[in-house]
């Protein structure tokens, strides 16, 4: 069997002590979508960046071995990391128009990502470029080479920002919260056009993510992060169908799902009380100080994740022992 | 009689090349103690709408009507006893407050300009009101800073309450916070319209957040209101084109093939250019010669549900 695509071997990403990312172990699969799902604060961007290695000062990435298609990531210098950054690994980001540059044409922006990489003349990668757009779909790509970031929709932005992502034909991209600005109608558009490139240039897609509409819909795999630790693993069906994870749980509880057509008339939404702590001083479980199930024992050891199923890990005993009683959400 | 009612309203912005015509011919009427719901995509106008309903930007032309009277060119002196009972909460509570201004401060300063003259009356009110937003009143002391996404919102909606209004503008209230407090704010303005009898303009891009509070629903497309009905059937039988393709495009629960009836040929489409006759054809699959040259007028298809479209769906 090949090795995975990514593989994450107990990863921590500190800032001066505190960690942001703690014990992280990760596996995405060749030609996988897999969803890193949790609220602000919750490490999630902190493992993108981590994977391409630009986690910003002072944060420090240990940890065992981070594997990109069997090469570790972690001793390599910062040149070798470079040149793997747009043909192994690449990423997009939540706000396009803050990633690409203001005062230059977004043809010039792919051309310059497209000869970075390769020795190809100027007029083969402007014609690379325009098939980059066509592929990204957007409308008469010849004129949209000459146009200013500006003068696009934020919709056409994120399509450039993913041309950029793809020029090089990295095996792995990832999403950092790519649909979060934009509207509900863009955001399906986006998403199905990450979906079928994808699929169309073989890459596996590291999808961030704090909706968890979106994974239904375009994940493979969800891994619930909180406060560092990932606290649930599984398919978006058995995760939606049978949490475990009190977090998980309230999560779903707390999204409006059309489906469930909820009105304030049908009573108060399930809220999960406070806020995200920090990851830092909190020993036992992270979650206890907003976990309604909270027991003593929560509070003194930090839950391992275990496998509750197959494919489903959790890092909840108390769920786990009291599974029949526990009510069903949603 | 309706607590607020705006009829033909227009907001335009001049913007290089040309004049933005933001919101154009918008009617909309909020009973006392109703939650009305506006939705639609980014640059459609529901903000510019919201805010001018609060004398935030200029009336181009129109009326704004509040409690019968009409409140549309009152200034100064005049509008003030209407500020007092319409307010507003924005959508990003980072950006909303005073970084230099204690809670106290920037809770109590309403009471003052609208003559709570003494100290202790005003810290009286706002004790009281931390209490309801179901905030400590020791926080009271304290900068925005120290506060986080959550519990800033619920100080912003604390000082909308500080004049006790009738009716509240909130712009994408929820937008900008995690599910789980989103969760929170929620249930928190739902209580304070039950228990103060609050009307809400409730503005979202978020069609499934606006059904959960929303009595009634106006879609705005590029300025114009093209759907209004109660929230159950706007839900279960929009008419409208857009409606259908903003309801499909809601993420479900379960993974579905989604059917959407909108094309995908979009970022041409400008508020400053706006299309002929009716706005969203570009967009439609049903549009025909009709939709492309005549404007579609808002018609009654019952007594809480209108439509602008010359092809509604069944």
């Amino acid at each position: 069997m090949n090795p995975p695509l990514l593989e994450l071997r107990d990863i921590t990403v500190s800032f001066r002590g505190h960690e942001a990312v703690r014990g992280l172990n990760l596996t995405l699969h060749h030609g996988e979508t897999l969803a890193l799902v949790g609220e602000s604060g919750c490490g999630k961007s902190t493992t993108a960046l981590a994977v391409i290695r630009l986690v910003p000062r002072p944060g420090r990435i240990t940890g065992a071995a981070m594997l990109l298609d069997g090469l570790d990531l972690l001793p390599l210098p910062i040149a070798a990391m470079r040149r793997l950054r747009g043909t192994q690994v690449a990423m997009i980001f939540q706000e396009p128009m803050t990633s690409l540059n203001p005062v230059m044409t977004v043809g010039r922006q792919i051309v310059e990502a497209i000869r970075q990489h390769r020795t190809v003349s100027h007029a083969t990668a402007r014609t690379q470029a325009i098939e980059l757009l066509d592929l990204v779909r957007i409308p008469d790509p010849a004129r949209c080479f000459d146009n200013f970031p500006q003068r696009l929709s934020g919709g056409m932005r994120q399509r450039v920002m993913i041309a950029i992502a793809v020029a090089c034909r990295p095996k792995l991209l990832i999403a950092d919260e790519p649909t979060t600005a934009l509207d509900v109608t863009v955001q399906a558009q986006i998403l199905d056009l990450l979906q079928s490139l994808k699929r169309q240039l073989g890459m596996g897609l590291l999808l961030i993510t704090h909706d968890l509409g979106v994974v239904t819909q375009w994940a493979d795999r969800v891994a619930v992060m909180y406060a560092g630790r990932k606290v649930e693993e599984a398919t978006p069906a058995v995760l939606f169908e049978q949490p475990i994870h009190p977090y998980t749980r309230g999560l779903l509880g707390a999204t409006l799902w059309p489906e469930a057509a909820r009105t304030y008339r049908d009573g108060r939404l399930p809220e999960i009380p406070g806020s995200v702590v920090s990851a830092a001083a909190a020993s036992g479980c992270v979650f206890a100080p907003r976990c309604s199930l909270v027991q003593p024992e929560c509070r003194i050891n930090e839950p391992p994740l275990t496998e509750v199923g197959t494919d489903h890990l959790a890092a909840c005993p108390i769920v786990l022992h009291a599974r029949p009683h526990v009510p069903a959400l949603c | 009689m309706s607590l607020l009612s705006v009829e033909d309203l227009h907001v335009r912005h001049s913007v290089p090349g040309g004049e933005l015509r933001a919101v154009e011919g918008v009617s909309l009427a909020v009973d006392a103690g109703e939650t009305v719901g506006l939705v639609g995509e980014s640059g459609c106008g529901k903000s510019s709408l919201g805010k001018a309903i609060l004398h935030l930007l200029p009336v181009a032309d129109g009326t704004i009507r509040f409690g019968g009277a009409d409140i549309t060119h009152l200034t100064g002196r005049s509008l003030q006893p209407f500020r007092r009972r319409i307010q507003m909460v924005f959508q990003d509570p980072y950006a909303s407050l005073n970084p230099r201004q204690t809670v106290f401060d920037a809770l109590a300063r309403p009471l003052l300009v609208h003559g709570v003259r003494t100290r202790a009356a005003r810290r009286r009110s706002v004790e009281a009101l931390m209490q309801s937003v179901s905030l400590s009143p020791e926080m009271l002391a304290r900068y925005p800073n120290e506060f986080s996404g959550g519990q800033r919102q619920r100080i912003a909606i604390a000082r909308a309450m500080v004049l006790q209004p009738e009716l509240m503008v909130l712009d994408e209230p929820v937008s900008a916070l995690d599910v789980s407090v989103q969760a929170q704010i929620l249930n928190l303005l739902m209580d304070l319209k039950r228990d103060r009898g609050l009307a809400y303009v409730f503005i979202s891009h978020d069609l499934s957040v606006v059904r959960y509070v929303a009595d009634r629903i106006y879609v705005m497309y590029l300025g114009r209101i093209v759907e209004v009905a109660d929230q159950h059937s706007l839900w279960t039988s929009p008419r409208h084109h857009y409606t259908r393709a903003l309801i499909d495009a809601v993420p479900k629960q379960r993974a579905q093939p989604r059917c959407s009836e909108m094309s995908d040929a979009i970022g041409s489409v400008s508020a400053v250019t706006p299309p002929s006759g009716c706005r969203f054809h570009p967009r439609c699959r049903a549009a025909t010669d009709l939709c492309r040259t005549a404007v579609p007028l808002l018609q009654t298809l019952s007594a809480t549900h209108h439509v602008a479209c010359h092809h509604p769906l069944s």
